[in-house]
């Protein structure tokens, strides 16, 4: 090692403890530089029922710039919190009367003070303003939303449960297309018993019988066989030489006839627009049932993003019981 | 017994410490008048030479650690907080502590046949704090150049942050604690006069861990 001069030796001492006081001086005046202390601020106070998140020295940010700095934050005599930031003079144009400022706290992260000036035009926020803060809580939500997330599937619970009325209307539909489908069809629908059905059958049966009664005695007409004709009219009319009063009366009954073969007609009308009317209804039945299978795709669908929603409740929320599902590392 | 050979040697320690650190403070009239020229020569003879070889190691320690930070924070998206951990644990903590004890071992310790030499103590009490607040500084700017590169835009946030991060309390622990690291190097050999190497090493590190736990606790409890 080369022995150094004494004016080399102290030459170099003082560069070192020349620089050293240099680094120590000029740390105290870059700190002080950013903490703000060589610029002339003003004041602002915002108040807030809650101060939850907000501390000392968090920034209050304007479209994502920092505009200034909350120096002190105390409980009011009004019982709210009293958030005190400084702004720089240079930073203070952005705030306007009309500004609207906003606590946000998010579920990962610091909280954030934010200011919106909606209208640039408007007069400077003058020094010393006492502003309301307003409050956007990420979390305050998840409890509301996991209580309606609850009552909407107990809702559902019942909706789709054994008892349900939903579930014995599908089985009443279902009893009676059974019943279109069988033999008797829309009559076992409207006579509700198989019984009813039977006997407007035999009912009908009956009257074409005497349709066909009436028409051989009356007419001497037989459906089957019309080569016997003659002897037919001949046992109706009678011989030929019977008396006045015989005709009168196979004359009324042949009115009666025609007058019971006309009701027989109505009643036949009437059961034809009931029968119309039991078609119409089949028809709503099975759109109600295609729509009811809607529905339940519809349910299906929001059960399952509510399990979903849930699902990421779960994992995302901090104080998750489930180790299984804490937060997946990426 | 050895409970208190142990108490009798930090005892004899301490009092050896406080005489050297009595006779660096007192006034000039009380003091030797060689000392002045003596410790710059121990300053100019014994930092210089050293400061290369600091600066180069201490950069390499502060670009891996900045590497792992900004990668994992930004991994985890929390970018944002990559500038506030780095100043946090390099600036405030681990440069502070690997300054002292590379200044130990470099400057004050080897030469331990003059350890009350209150020239070789000065020059240990400000190569500790030079060397802190070089290595903080270029931790500092290698951090900044890191995460924005050569863009001059991000200085306004990377100065506010840095703002956010030293309240006046905090500012005042880490000065305390740099210059109780600086005046524990500097007057660590008069304690250690008959130790050996090893039982040298590990009180310096114990006697360092210390200050640093203390001011963990100030700062952060």
């Amino acid at each position: 090692m080369t022995v150094l001069t004494d004016e080399q030796v102290g030459r170099r001492a003082k560069f070192l403890i020349g620089l050293t006081a240099l680094l120590l001086v000029g740390a105290i005046v870059f700190i002080l530089h950013a903490r703000g202390a060589f610029e002339s601020s003003q004041r602002l106070t915002l108040i807030t029922d809650d101060s939850e998140g907000a501390t000392v020295g968090m920034s209050l940010t304007f479209a994502g710039f920092q505009l200034g700095r909350v120096t002190r934050i105390r409980l009011g005599e009004d019982g709210n919190a009293h958030i005190e930031v400084d702004i720089p003079q240079s930073e203070a144009h952005w705030l306007k009367v009309s500004s609207v400022f906003t606590l946000e706290r998010n579920l990962l992260g610091g909280t954030k003070l934010k200011a919106y000036s909606g209208i640039l035009e408007d007069p400077l926020l003058p020094d010393g303003a006492v502003r309301p803060l307003l409050r956007g809580d990420a979390t305050a939500d998840i409890p509301k939303v996991a209580g309606t997330a609850r009552e909407l599937l107990e809702n559902l619970q019942t909706l789709t449960g054994s008892n349900s009325p939903l579930v014995r209307s599908l089985e009443a539909i279902e009893v009676a297309s059974q019943r279109l489908a069988s033999d008797r069809g829309a009559l076992a629908v409207l006579m509700g018993n198989t019984q009813g059905a039977d006997q407007l059958q035999e009912a009908i049966g009956d009257l074409q019988q005497l349709i066909a009664a009436t028409n051989e005695k009356v007419l001497g007409l037989r459906p089957s066989s019309t080569n016997n004709s003659t002897t037919a009219s001949a046992s109706i009319v009678g011989p030929a030489n019977a008396p006045t009063s015989t005709l009168e009366s196979v004359n009324k009954t042949l009115q009666a006839t025609e007058a019971t073969l006309r009701k027989a007609q109505e009643s036949l009308t009437k059961l034809d627009a009931v029968l119309d009317d039991t078609k119409a209804i089949t028809r709503n039945a099975r759109a109600a049932s295609q729509d009811l299978e809607l529905l339940r795709y519809e349910v299906e669908a929001s059960l399952r993003t509510a399990d979903e929603l849930m699902r990421d409740v779960q994992r995302v929320w901090p104080l998750s019981q489930d180790p299984e599902k804490g937060l997946a590392l990426p | 017994m050895m409970q208190l050979n142990w108490l009798h040697q930090t005892g004899h320690a301490s009092l050896e410490m406080a005489k050297l650190f009595v006779r660096m403070f007192a006034l000039p009239t009380y003091q030797d008048a060689r000392s002045w020229p003596a410790a710059q020569r121990a300053i100019a003879e014994r930092c210089l030479p050293v400061l290369p070889g600091f600066l180069f190691l201490s950069s390499l320690l502060s670009l891996v650690i900045i590497r792992i930070v900004t990668v994992t924070a930004q991994s985890y998206g929390l970018s944002e907080f990559a500038l506030e951990v780095l100043v946090r644990t390099l600036v405030l903590e681990l440069l502070p502590l690997y300054s002292a004890i590379f200044v130990a071992l470099r400057i004050s310790l080897p030469d331990r046949t003059n350890h009350t030499d209150i020239a070789q103590a000065w020059a240990g009490l400000l190569a500790s704090l030079l060397f802190t607040g070089l290595a903080s500084l270029l931790a500092a700017t290698l951090a900044y150049l890191m995460v924005y590169g050569l863009s001059p835009w991000g200085l306004a946030s990377y100065i506010g942050a840095i703002g956010k991060i030293f309240t006046p309390a905090m500012s005042f622990i880490f000065l305390l604690k740099t210059l109780a690291f600086s005046l524990a190097v500097a007057l660590l050999p008069a304690g250690l006069a008959k130790a050996n190497e090893l039982q040298a090493f590990t009180r310096l590190i114990a006697l360092l861990l210390l200050v640093e736990v203390v001011s963990l606790v100030g700062n952060y409890a």
